[in-house]
């Protein structure tokens, strides 16, 4: 009998050897207004350090690097970054929509343009990534460039400043650098704002972090963002004031920025992820046919395979 | 009460909780060691990975390919442990830092300071071990390699290695425990099977001893241990087996229900069993070693037969405790190889002794009620019809009244023989021995029978040896019986011829006299063969003699038991149709008085009773009708009563002579109301003669003992009862004289 419930005392223990302490979950992100809601969550300790360890990088290019080589697992990216990714062969899993580009993505130029200009031989910066091609393609469609008309320069990002500087007629850039572009006295003749939806931010994981983390430090993260987001609509100003450190421009540039860059609520999440024919789906497929027409990426992608909502709160 | 643990759990419980102890203790001394070893291994990692930045930030800083630089410091962002990474220009610049809002911003002068002494890497780590840092400066390789272009900090954090370490402590204590768990688990089995199965076997086995039962062998095992200790146990085991069987036996000797003890030869107490305690009251304890005369259990007679090598028996009247006990006590002298002890029985009777006293008693007072019923009715019949025989009769109705008579009588001797036979029966039959004129008894009784014998018509002759002394010590009234019983046999038993009757003295000494007495008849005279059943009890011849002459068969077996109390031998012969010789031999003692009757005797001159004053008290109406007519016929002035307080009243009122008193009546008993007429102040002097049916002898002494001067037995004969009244009567008036 006392050998019995030895026994059954000790058996849980027996399980409980195997465990090792849980890895906190890494995302990985660069600079964006659109993501410091998280940061403010880890400022003010909404968000676990022990559960999810948000990793800096300075550029997008690094954390899709990052997020490819596994050393995160997931990561704060644009949709078509993600398309792109998931079209090499790394298993993507969107499960929120951080923010769409509401005229955040902008077109600049030297001067001011309309639908009737010439464009032939005007050279237009970009950067050699997604977005780049997005605006390009959306830029050209809207003013209905011909293909060959204008002359393309690959630049990075940061490099916005320095290619206006040299003369390029169009730069393809986004915040902070567009401010710093309107300040030098250039225009802005595009934006996202006419293409909804074209330009989003989603937080995506890698599918198989899902199985090294558990449920509860995923949820943790989206939990984490949308009670910032709460706070910030409550005051932004004073939210603005934290964001200002990090992104180094004054809290009403910051307000000002989220003009084009809108936070995605809660119940717009749930109609973009949730649903039978969920809208991002839309997104993905659109992204997917402009970047094989670019020829950054060469296969199409299982859109529906792309999205998990399964971390969202509940409506 | 103190709790006890079997050895198979305890002793691996105390291991198990040593060695976990111990296990811990262990884990927990060491975690810190292990804990330090990985610190020191994480950052010669880190190092060399900041080793490398160093390597690669030196070139690229001379190449100017800042974008390359930052490149290479977005690599190590990702890594688990890092806080904080951070490129400082040698001007104090913040110019790279994985917390991107320290970008641009500048470190303090003190900072710098200590930055610029650094020459080579310099690791620092955090008091509580938390966290340490790495300083790394950059040479300026294209110009003087002394100087500094910048310098990389890493901090990284250590807290995820103490979590680790500590579970792995926790983890290595657990696998332990585990594994001295199953280990003790083992040795549980294993002190099972080799300790705790052959001791339970050997329990077992002395369990079964414990209970007198010698049956179960025990076991031997594989361990020396338990199997000298089965070799010793079994030995134990026999020798205890061959004692209990002893003790058994023993024990049943000492079990049975008389009682037992052993004295040593000094006659003290050594041993007794539950019987011997339960008779004298005392527990072993308390009767041991002392000495068996203070127990009354022996006496001075028997300690000497005792010693001489007798046994001693004797019944004992012990008194133990107040009560009174009949024992049947028998003790022996028993001898063993090197003592003498005794060896004693009791046997307590003093229940059967109660009980048989008890039956005899109650046998008695039977008889006694049967008597006086059966006595009482009697004396009516027989009184009344000897009232009638007085009136004028016709022939016819004289000759019906003396069968009536005659009836009566018989049923009075049957009545008489059968109160004899349980007088013999109980072994009461005692006789008297007083002095008595023996030739004059036996020619009063002739006399009687001479008549009767001359009445059927036969011849009758006696004998009387002259030389036979007068005066006899003996039992007059048996004797009677004994010649009415052989008299009226043969008077019976013959219808013609003669009857004769001798005494003869066949030897005499100056102190005794044996006679031979001979009752010879003409009878129909006895068989040989039923001879020999003629003196037994409710036999006669057979049964057609019963029919045809009546009796009960018990006159010759009572006669028989008279002679044998007598001493003396009944005489016997017979032949069939030729007749019979009753008789006995008996030795007399010589009286050396006179005979008191014949001293006191006076002549009674007239046997009328005029003149005399008699209360009658009987609440029989019947009885008291006859004993009033009786003594009125005899000239008796006659008072009557019906109880006893009535008796009281009336010799409160007149002064009688004599007083007639029945004993057995309601309310008042006649004694008690004999005893109050005798306290009372008038005349004293009254003749109280006790009328009664209630003749057992011992109620005769008590009636005499308290105030009667006489006892006549119901039914009674009133020549007798007149007899009496008058030679008291005459008595008294010769002492007046």
């Amino acid at each position: 009998m006392i050998r019995l419930i030895c026994l059954l005392v000790l058996l849980p223990v027996l399980f409980a050897c195997s465990d090792t302490p849980q890895k906190a979950l890494k995302i990985g992100s660069n600079v964006w207004p659109g993501y410091e809601f998280y940061y403010m969550a880890r400022d003010k300790g909404y968000l676990n350090p022990e559960q999810v360890r948000l990793v800096e990088f300075s550029n997008a290019t690094d954390v899709s690097h990052e997020l490819l080589n596994g050393h995160v697992d997931g990561a704060l990216l644009t949709l078509d970054e993600a398309v792109r990714l998931s079209v090499l062969g790394l298993k993507l899993k969107v499960i929120q929509v951080v923010d769409f580009s509401r005229g955040g993505d902008v077109v600049m130029a030297q001067k001011s343009v309309t639908k009737n200009s010439n464009f032939k031989n005007k050279s237009i910066a970009v950067e050699a990534s997604a977005v780049g091609a997005l605006m390009l393609t959306a830029f050209k469609e809207h003013f209905k460039i011909k293909g060959g008309d204008l002359n393309v320069e690959y630049i990075s990002v940061d490099e916005s400043k320095q290619a206006y500087e040299r003369g390029s007629d169009f730069i393809i850039s986004f915040e902070p650098f567009r401010t710093q572009l309107l300040n030098l006295g250039a225009k802005q003749v595009f934006d996202t704002s006419y293409v909804p939806n074209l330009i989003v931010d989603v937080l995506v994981i890698r599918e198989d972090a899902i199985s090294h983390h558990s449920e509860q430090q995923f949820k943790h993260v989206v939990n984490a963002y949308f009670r910032a987001l709460a706070e910030y609509e409550a005051s932004p100003l004073a939210s603005a004031k934290i964001f200002s450190k990090r992104l180094k421009i004054t809290p009403q540039e910051v307000i000002d920025s989220y003009d084009g860059i809108v936070p995605a609520k809660l119940s717009e999440n749930h109609a973009l992820l949730q649903g039978e024919s969920p809208e991002i789906l839309h997104s993905i497929e659109d992204i997917s046919d402009i970047l094989i027409s670019s020829k950054l990426i060469n296969g199409k992608v299982d859109a529906s395979s792309m999205i998990l909502a399964d971390y969202l709160p509940k409506k | 009460m103190v709790r006890r643990f079997p050895i198979v759990v305890a002793i691996p419980v105390i291991l198990l909780t040593v060695l976990v102890s111990f296990s811990i203790f262990i884990n927990i001394y060491y975690s810190d060691k292990i804990f330090n070893n990985r610190l020191e291994q994480s950052i010669n990692e880190t190092s060399s990975l900041i080793s490398l930045m160093q390597q690669m930030g030196e070139v690229y800083l001379a190449k100017d390919q800042k974008t390359e630089l930052v490149h290479v410091f977005n690599s190590a962002v990702s890594h688990d442990q890092l806080v904080n990474l951070q490129f400082i220009t040698n001007d104090g610049l913040i110019y790279y830092s994985s917390l991107f809002e320290q970008v641009g911003k500048e470190v303090s002068t003190v900072e710098l300071n200590k930055l610029m002494l650094i020459n080579s890497n310099q690791v620092e780590v955090n008091s509580d071990k938390t966290q340490f840092t790495i300083v790394a400066p950059l040479r300026h390789l294209s110009g003087n390699l002394a100087d500094h272009v910048g310098y990389i900090k890493a901090v990284f954090e250590s807290r995820f290695m103490h979590d680790q370490v500590a579970l792995e402590v926790k983890n290595n204590i657990l696998k332990t425990a585990v594994f001295i768990l199953i280990l003790m688990l083992f040795l549980v089995l294993v002190l099972y099977f080799s300790v705790h199965t052959p001791l339970f076997a050997l329990r077992k086995s002395f369990e079964k001893i414990s209970r007198n039962d010698f049956s179960e062998p025990m076991k031997n095992s594989m361990w020396s241990e338990f199997s000298a200790l089965a070799v010793v146990g079994n030995n134990t085991r026999l020798k205890l087996s061959l004692a209990n069987k002893e003790e058994a036996l023993l024990a049943k000797i000492f079990d049975i229900s008389k009682g037992i003890y052993i004295s040593d030869q000094n006659f003290n107490l050594k041993r007794g069993n539950q019987t011997f305690s339960s008779i004298i009251e005392q527990a072993s304890h308390e009767y041991m070693n002392r000495n068996l005369r203070e127990f009354q259990l022996l006496d001075p007679e028997g300690e000497k037969a005792l010693m001489l090598g007798e046994n001693w028996q004797m019944e004992l009247n012990l008194n133990v405790k107040g009560t009174h006990k009949i024992v049947k006590s028998s003790i022996s002298r028993v001898y063993s190889a090197s003592d003498v002890f005794y060896v004693g029985v009791l046997n307590d009777i003093s229940q059967e002794r109660n009980e048989s006293e008890r039956r005899e008693k109650a046998k008695d007072e039977f008889v006694a009620s049967v008597s006086h019923e059966l006595r009482t009715p009697l004396n009516g019949i027989i009184g009344m019809a000897t009232l009638l025989g007085r009136e004028p009769l016709s022939e016819k109705q004289a000759s019906n009244l003396t069968n009536i008579l005659s009836s009566s009588r018989l049923l009075l001797l049957v009545i008489n023989e059968i109160l004899d036979f349980s007088k013999i029966e109980a072994g009461k039959l005692k006789l008297e021995k007083v002095t008595f004129n023996f030739k004059k008894l036996y020619k009063e009784i002739f006399s009687i029978f001479e008549n009767l014998t001359n009445e059927k018509g036969l011849e009758f002759s006696s004998y009387i040896d002259p030389d036979i002394p007068e005066e006899l010590l003996g039992d007059p009234v048996r004797l009677q019986q004994l010649m009415n019983n052989f008299c009226s046999n043969a008077i019976k038993f013959t219808k013609q011829g003669s009857i004769s009757i001798s005494l003869l003295l066949i030897d005499e000494t100056p102190t005794q006299a044996s006679i031979i007495c001979n009752v010879i008849d003409t009878g129909i005279g006895i068989e040989k063969s039923k001879q020999n059943r003629l003196f037994k009890a409710f036999k006669q011849e057979d049964e057609s003699t019963t029919r045809e002459y009546g009796g009960t068969g018990l006159g010759l077996y009572i006669s028989k038991q008279i002679v044998e109390q007598m001493n003396g031998e009944i005489i016997f012969t017979s032949e069939k149709n030729k007749g019979s010789t009753f008789g006995f031999s008996c030795v007399f003692d010589k009286s050396k008085e006179k005979t008191q009757e014949e001293l006191i005797k006076h002549p009674v001159p007239d046997r009328s009773l005029n003149n005399f004053t008699i209360l009658v008290v009987d609440d029989n109406v019947i009885n008291v009708e006859v004993a009033k007519s009786l003594l009125e016929d005899l000239g008796a002035s006659v008072e009557v009563a019906f109880s006893g307080q009535e008796g009281i009243d009336k010799a409160r009122q007149i002064s009688f002579d004599v007083i007639l008193m029945d004993i057995q009546m309601p309310g008042m008993d006649g004694v008690e109301a004999i005893m109050k007429i005798s306290e009372l102040p008038s005349k004293n002097n009254y003749f109280k003669v006790a009328l009664t049916a209630n003749v057992m002898e011992q109620d005769v002494k008590r009636y005499l003992q308290s105030g009667f001067d006489e006892v006549v037995a119901k039914p009674f004969n009133i020549s007798d009862l007149t007899e009496k009244i008058l030679q008291h009567h005459f008595s008294q008036d010769f002492d007046e004289r």
